[in-house]
């Protein structure tokens, strides 16, 4: 291990000004993202317009997010300096011949790591936690899992690429494939929809650990640079294959499992009046025509929460036609209590819709989601000032003079350790907000309620290089109820303290402000089960547009 | 003692292919404890391949290497520590100075003596303030050197250490390795005929990689002679020149050729059998430089 020390010493002071610039934008981090923090209206403020783009550089939330992304760079730019200070490709390096154990090494290059990469991080977190004000040491699973995800996300990949080359250029060129090859390999999953709903887990990431791991091993032990390039090439092919080869379908069942017979659905659905047509790029034949149902979801228990992620829907024809469109991604779009109209799209060959558009059709429509139970509401009046949730995380209303949201809502902001919250739902009745209205505005009805649900990773910490987590407050309104008879009208948002009108789709909503005083309902949303319905709708009258549309390809 | 246990360094049908290019054909090496052996050839000539895979850059592609009687392909780690290496174009770490690169490789080597690098450093005239990358050539290869003496190493294996040298710098490197060439067996790679020819006590000729021959330096001299034969009338040259005579040529009355087999009583009987009667013979003693012209020539086919 003494020669492991001292190669680490080399390495240190070779790489002694990349070291002192990460340290510097370590300490640069630390002075700044606080300051983010203090000033969150910055955070999220839409740059509407190109004065308001070029104000954004000036402001604290622009160099706090290039410090950290910068700041992972210096990070791995010092790493790949130094595994290839003592490189393993090639055969001129002075160290072949002399006694370097590649253990002591490898060991030194872990001891660099852990100096210069974890070391500052873990001191960075623990300060940024205790200056947000949670108590660092009850965190320090988290943070040594934060330290982990870093190490296993970021440094051992880029570590592994630094074994098979020998200059920075070199390693940036590979790159620069690497992302080729993850542009294409998107284009590829694309054709592939389930792929984005269905997991072919654990599979994909005992690869995407064990290649990096097994090059660097290899790469140390016997310098085989072109088998272990080679290992390179055959993680990204399989990760391709995996995507074109996964059995989707077995893959959905497993996962979103069919209501056996004596459960009841949570749900029901009905199928709306107007359905429609839609098109897309792609098809010069003009082959497919796409139609969109309007889905109208009613549950059992109004106030659960369904993530819809995949959709199928099978066509049959009165003349014994059959058509089964595949499943098709939904984007994982949020069905939040008060919400129940969704779309469901598939395509159909057009030589087949020409059979099927003059007579009724039987669909069966079949959701693949996951259900959200919500059970543990409980009222909190938002006091004024510095807050705690009832979770822990820490929350202020702005000062009446800060700069926020849309000019002045009033927005909750909070800092969380490690992560936002796993599961927040948060419910606000229109008429018991104290924020002041506009002079003139409607009377909202009795129950009009905005409501935000917050999620994020069950894991012990997210990835990322700071541990505290902001997140804010403003519930979200699926109506324009102040500005009823405008709706696109006018893009520019209107905004008050008690409110901002957004337009999103051709439609208005409101992000309502919370201030001090206003009862909100919390609850914490626990995930019942991913599941599949499927329901019939009998004698449904195909759109009749009559016009072939443009897809990009049939659905699996 | 067996042979094996005499040699420093031995290989045993060595082959080396890349792809389609042979570097090694079966060679077949012996380097005895304590020589100073000059492995010399042409360039391309697979000397620089046969060095590689005895340090265990390189594999072979079959045979076998043994360096200090172990298996060249166990060689790594602390195994060098009896082991010096330099080569001329060998990558050390530019941006250390001089003093800072002998303190860092200090710790690897128990046998090292600040004594005898203190010494080097005097006698090879290092400064030691000076960046490796600011050196001259010369002054890198001496650094490199020292760096590889001051250990006491039992083999010191050089790469073409004096390419491109001045002969100043040439003849330091030569005597602060032969000031430790007692201690140490040498190999050392060269297509530069005149140095090695002052210092090596035994020499390999590798061509085409195979080896042609590897003898003791002093029996090698001994066994090359130019001979010029002197007649009254021009003589019928043999159809095929007899075996060891190499490039025979004639010029009226005279007849040239260069024995590689020289022994002063046999050659004279030879040229008689061949000949007959000669009016005058003489042998003349050749530089190593010219025999292995004379053997480069004939492997070329020159006549």
């Amino acid at each position: 291990m003494k020669l492991a020390f001292y190669i680490f010493w080399k390495d240190a002071r070779y790489l002694w000004r990349e070291i002192a610039v990460s340290l510097a934008l370590l300490i640069a981090s630390g002075w700044i993202v606080p300051r983010e923090w203090a000033d969150p209206g910055f955070t999220h403020a839409g740059a509407t317009s190109v004065s308001a783009l070029a104000g954004v550089f000036f402001e604290n939330d622009f160099w706090t997010r290039l410090l950290l992304v910068l700041l992972p760079v210096s990070w791995l730019f010092a790493v790949v300096r130094a595994i290839q200070s003592d490189s393993l490709v090639g055969n001129r390096q002075f160290w072949l011949t002399r006694p370097y154990d590649w253990k002591q090494l490898l060991a030194a290059k872990c001891l660099f790591i852990l100096a210069f990469v974890n070391l500052p991080l873990l001191i960075l977190d623990l300060y940024l936690l205790a200056r947000a004000g949670f108590a660092p040491a009850h965190y320090m699973v988290g943070l040594l899992w934060m330290q982990w995800l870093i190490t296993l996300i970021l440094v051992i990949p880029i570590a592994a690429l630094a074994t098979l080359t020998t200059t920075v250029v070199q390693l940036l060129l590979t790159l620069l494939v690497i992302v080729l090859y993850m542009v294409g390999s998107s284009f590829v999953a694309e054709r592939f929809p389930a792929a984005s709903f269905t997991s072919t887990e654990p599979l994909p990431t005992i690869l995407l650990i064990a290649t990096p791991l097994a090059v660097i091993g290899l790469q140390y032990a016997r310098r085989r640079t072109i088998l272990s390039r080679s290992l390179i090439l055959g993680l990204m092919a399989a990760l391709v294959l995996i995507t074109v080869f996964a059995p989707y379908r077995t893959l959905i069942s497993r996962q979103y499992a069919t209501l056996t017979g004596a459960e009841q659905p949570p749900l029901q659905l009905a199928l709306g009046k107007n359905l429609g047509t839609w098109t897309s790029v792609g098809n010069p034949d003009r082959t497919w025509f796409g139609i969109s149902l309007p889905v109208i979801i009613s549950r059992s228990e109004p106030d659960s929460i369904l993530i819809l992620k995949g959709s199928q829907v099978e066509v049959d024809g009165s003349n014994g036609l059959h058509w089964d469109a595949g499943w098709t991604s939904m984007n994982s779009m949020h069905i939040l209590p008060g919400q129940s109209l969704t779309t469901v799209s598939f395509a159909l060959p057009v030589e087949l819709y020409q059979q099927l558009r003059y007579a009724d059709v039987k669909l069966h429509v079949t959701l693949a989601f996951t259900y959200f139970r919500d059970a543990t509401q409980r009222t909190f009046v938002v006091p004024a000032g510095t807050f705690a949730l009832p979770e822990g995380d820490l929350c202020s209303t702005p000062p009446d003079d800060a700069p926020r949201v849309y000019g002045r809502l009033h927005i909750i902001t909070c800092l969380a350790p490690l992560h936002g919250p796993t599961s927040l739902y948060v419910k606000l009745k229109l008429t018991e907000s104290t924020c002041p209205l506009p002079e003139g505005s409607p009377n909202v009805p009795d129950d009009a309620t905005g409501s935000g649900w917050l999620q994020s990773s069950e894991s012990p910490a997210e990835f990322g290089v700071s541990p505290v987590a902001q997140f804010s407050l403003a519930p979200f309104v699926f109506s324009n109820l102040y500005h009823p008879h405008a709706p696109g009208s006018d893009d520019r948002p209107h905004d008050s303290g008690a409110y901002a009108s957004l337009r999103f789709d051709n439609s208005r909503y409101m992000l309502h402000g919370i201030c001090p005083g206003t009862p909100i309902i919390l609850s914490n949303p626990q995930k019942v089960r991913d599941m599949q319905i499927t329901q019939q709708f009998d004698k449904v009258h195909l759109p009749d547009n009559g016009r072939p549309l443009e897809m990009s390809s049939p659905m699996k | 003692m067996t042979q094996a246990t005499q040699s420093a360094i031995r290989t045993e049908n060595l082959v080396k292919n890349f792809r389609k290019v042979e570097a090694l054909r079966g060679l077949n090496l012996d380097v005895p404890e304590g020589a100073i052996y000059a492995l010399v050839g042409p360039n391309g000539a697979g000397k620089t391949t046969a060095i590689k895979i005895l340090m265990n850059i390189f594999g072979a592609t079959s045979g076998r290497a043994e360096v200090l009687g172990m298996d060249s392909t166990r060689l790594r780690g602390q195994l060098f520590v009896p082991i010096g290496y330099v080569s001329e174009n060998q990558e050390i770490p530019g941006w250390m100075h001089v003093d800072a690169f002998l303190a860092y490789l200090r710790p690897f080597y128990p046998t090292w003596d600040r004594e005898l690098e203190r010494e080097l450093v005097g006698q090879f005239d290092l400064p030691p303030e000076r960046k490796l990358d600011d050196l001259s050539r010369g002054m890198r290869m001496k650094a490199a050197l020292a760096s590889s003496l001051a250990y006491h190493p039992k083999l010191i294996v050089l790469d073409e250490p004096f390419t491109g040298l001045d002969p100043l710098v040439r003849d330091e490197l030569i005597q602060g390795l032969l000031d430790r060439a007692e201690e140490a067996t040498i190999l050392i790679s060269s297509h530069d005929l005149a140095e090695v020819e002052t210092f090596a006590s035994h020499v390999g000729y590798l061509e085409h990689g195979e080896l042609r021959f590897s003898e003791e330096l002093t029996a090698l001299v001994d066994r090359f002679r130019e001979v010029e034969l002197t007649f009254t009338t021009p003589p019928q040259l043999p159809k095929t020149a007899p075996e060891g005579w190499l490039q025979m040529s004639s010029s009226a009355a005279v007849v040239r050729f260069i024995e590689s087999r020289f022994e002063p009583e046999r050659t004279t009987q030879r040229i008689r059998g061949v000949f007959g009667v000669t009016q005058n013979v003489t042998f003349t003693p050749m530089a190593l430089r010219a025999i292995f012209l004379a053997m480069a020539r004939t492997g070329r086919g020159d006549t």
